[in-house]
């Protein structure tokens, strides 16, 4: 295994813990994939360390750096894996089994934590370009993340194929037209609209 | 999540939905198929009751210490284990489910002192997670505990005909004879409130395919005690879910088959994802309540359990299927002497103390852990003679108290504690110094 993407603990707090402090601007597509869950997600990084919550009983989601708390569930390795994770080139059930990645806590609420981790491949590169560390986006071969099998029917179909078709434009803009297009501010949006059409609101008041 | 597209209890929607999440989750490993397979099995099980049950089909209800072949062999008949929807809830579900199963069965009056996989199994029949049962089955095994479950059982459900087996705390001829007697008079109790008629011919094929089953598992066995022992650890203690749910049923069979065959390919192109510094027989009651745990024994501490007490099966459970009496034998010696806890937590210490004395030497272990579930009246009533048997075998041996299903009573980093200071401090050491057992 490639070993030391990061040089101390202060790099892993601007890289892994400036990644981890976007989550709430993504947080109805967050809770979306997280299925509603209310819970506590307690991350401990290694070699070298961080530490932070991801606090998913909030409105928007919170996320504590140097949280010292327990959390209902947690996650530990080190910070290399969890890159790779971020980066799809470490998938979930294979840093589980083998032992790079430890878990604890309900395994039903793990499992509904799980999923936020998909989407980390898709905007984690651009992120990794957006505060000019690209020499951070490693190549490897890109297991799938998960067995689950894609719904059959017609209107699954037709919303995937669309959502990849707007994938794909926003990837070519990106490369042929505009190469500073902010791809985390256009899921920030995809996150409000789909908000805004299940009717929550969007900017509720923060809980007491 | 709807189960087979009906709305279920949420508990239940809980454990479908999560056993559909872990199966998604771990089919992304290639090398983690006996996982998968296992938690299809499960799943294709659930199917297959909630099916029966929207069919109006009888469901037969029966405690811990009981096996489900007669009544496989009546066909179409659910079967239920009280403590299934604590179980399952705990391992493939939401552990906060069992917790409040423990205290609504406390709340009702159960002894706190109860086993929590009977108190569980009591807040799911309080709480009606079960459809009613048309007959019950008690046995006075796998411990004491259970005998206040079952009038538990009778007290909850007094209507519903329930028929008793006595296991007297012996394991000869005339007691594997005594129980034999006692399933030949439960067929037409069966037969009678169920509406089924046991066909002969199909309990010889569900005796045939626990026999296959138990093959597997003196397999899995034979691979787990190959050092190093590269199958996870949290897999060990599935022999005591399989005896209860599954055995004789196509499910059981491919979970013991999956667990035979993934350790058996492990061993042989000697995968290795960590350093396994210390073996330990894990000797009584699993962590349900998070068995990622073992995952952290593992990875942190090099620490790896090739066997368990919920995970010995016995090498004596071929069931002969030339006759009706030799089956009924066989199934009567399978539960006495076979099922877990049933065959060491009866009658004396002995046996207890010289099945750990058997595994520790066969799985080439360096110590014992007594994980001792505040329940285990039994063998915390014999401490004093295993921590002398271990003393003299030269074996260390880690005593502690926890629940196995409740984790308010031990918590985790307590756990943690307990298990790193044993090994770093204790186990380690000795084994640097070469004063382990041989």
């Amino acid at each position: 295994m490639i070993m030391g993407y990061f040089a101390g603990a202060e790099e892993v707090n601007k890289v892994i813990g400036g990644f981890l402090k976007i989550f709430p601007s993504l947080d109805p597509i967050l809770k979306e994939l997280s299925g509603h869950a209310s819970m506590l997600l307690k991350l401990e990084l290694t070699d070298p360390e961080l530490s932070a919550e991801i606090d998913l009983s909030r409105s928007p989601l919170e996320v504590r750096i140097g949280s010292d708390a327990d959390g209902i569930i947690g996650m530990s390795c080190p910070a290399d894996n969890f890159h790779r994770l971020l980066l799809g080139l470490l998938p979930m059930a294979i840093g589980i089994n083998r032992k790079k990645i430890l878990v604890r806590g309900s395994i039903g609420k793990l499992m509904k934590a799980v999923p936020m981790f998909y989407v980390a491949p898709a905007i984690y590169p651009f992120y990794l370009e957006s505060i000019g560390r690209p020499d951070l986006i490693v190549d490897g071969e890109r297991l799938p993340l998960h067995g689950y099998i894609a719904r059959e029917d017609i209107m699954s179909k037709f919303i995937s194929a669309l959502a990849y078709v707007i994938g794909y434009a926003l990837g070519f803009i990106k490369k042929h037209l505009a190469p500073n297009l902010d791809i985390l501010t256009a899921l920030e949006s995809l996150g409000r609209g789909l908000l805004k059409a299940t009717g929550k609101n969007p900017n509720p008041a923060p809980e007491k | 999540m709807a189960v087979l597209d009906k709305r279920r209890a949420p508990e239940w929607e809980r454990i479908w939905e999560t056993i559909n999440a872990m199966i998604g989750v771990f089919q992304a490993d290639p090398q983690g198929k006996a996982v998968t397979i296992l938690l299809e099995n499960v799943r294709d099980y659930i199917a297959d009751l909630f099916a029966k049950i929207d069919s109006g089909a009888p469901v037969v209800w029966y405690n811990l210490g009981f096996n489900p072949e007669l009544i496989f062999a009546l066909g179409g008949v659910g079967n239920i284990s009280i403590a299934e929807c604590a179980a399952l809830s705990s391992i493939v579900g939401d552990q906060a489910d069992t917790e409040t199963y423990i205290d609504i069965a406390e709340a009702h009056g159960y002894s706190s002192e109860c086993c929590s996989a009977d108190k569980g199994g009591m807040g799911g029949v309080i709480k009606g997670l079960y459809p009613d049962p048309c007959c019950m089955v008690g046995i006075n095994t796998p411990c004491d505990s259970q005998v206040s479950v079952v009038s538990g059982m009778a007290e909850q459900r007094n209507k519903t005909p329930l028929f008793v087996i006595d296991v007297p705390p012996y394991d000869d001829e005339r007691t594997f004879k005594h129980v034999a007697g006692q399933l030949r008079e439960l067929i037409p109790f069966l037969e009678r409130h169920t509406g089924r008629k046991l066909d002969w011919d199909r309990l010889k094929s569900v005796c045939d395919c626990t026999n296959r089953t138990s093959e597997y598992l003196w397999q899995w066995m034979d691979w787990r005690s190959c050092a190093p022992t590269m199958q996870p650890s949290k897999l060990c203690a599935m022999t005591m879910v399989l005896m209860i749910a599954f055995t004789g049923s196509v499910w059981g069979k491919n979970i013991a088959r999956a667990l035979a065959e993934d350790i058996r390919d492990k061993v042989q192109s000697g995968v290795k994802y960590f350093d396994e510094k210390v073996r330990a027989i894990w000797y009584q009651d699993p962590v349900w309540w998070d068995i990622q745990l073992y995952d952290w024994m593992e990875s942190e501490l090099g620490l790896v359990i090739p066997m368990d007490i919920f995970g010995y099966y016995a090498a004596e459970g071929i069931i002969d299927t030339s006759s009706e009496e030799t089956i009924l034998y066989g199934l009567a010696r399978r539960m006495v002497n076979c099922h877990p806890m049933s065959r060491q937590f009866r009658g004396t210490m002995k046996r207890y103390i010289e099945d750990f004395m058997f595994l520790h030497e066969k799985f080439k272990a360096d110590c014992g852990i007594m994980a001792g579930h505040i329940a285990c009246k039994h063998s915390w009533g014999g401490i004093g003679l295993f921590k002398e048997a271990c003393k003299k075998a030269g074996i260390p041996l880690l005593v502690f108290e926890f629940d196995m299903f409740d984790s308010r009573i031990l918590p985790y980093k307590q756990l943690q504690f307990e298990i790193s200071r044993f090994v770093n401090d204790l186990v380690l050491p000795r084994k640097a110094r070469g004063e382990m057992a041989s």
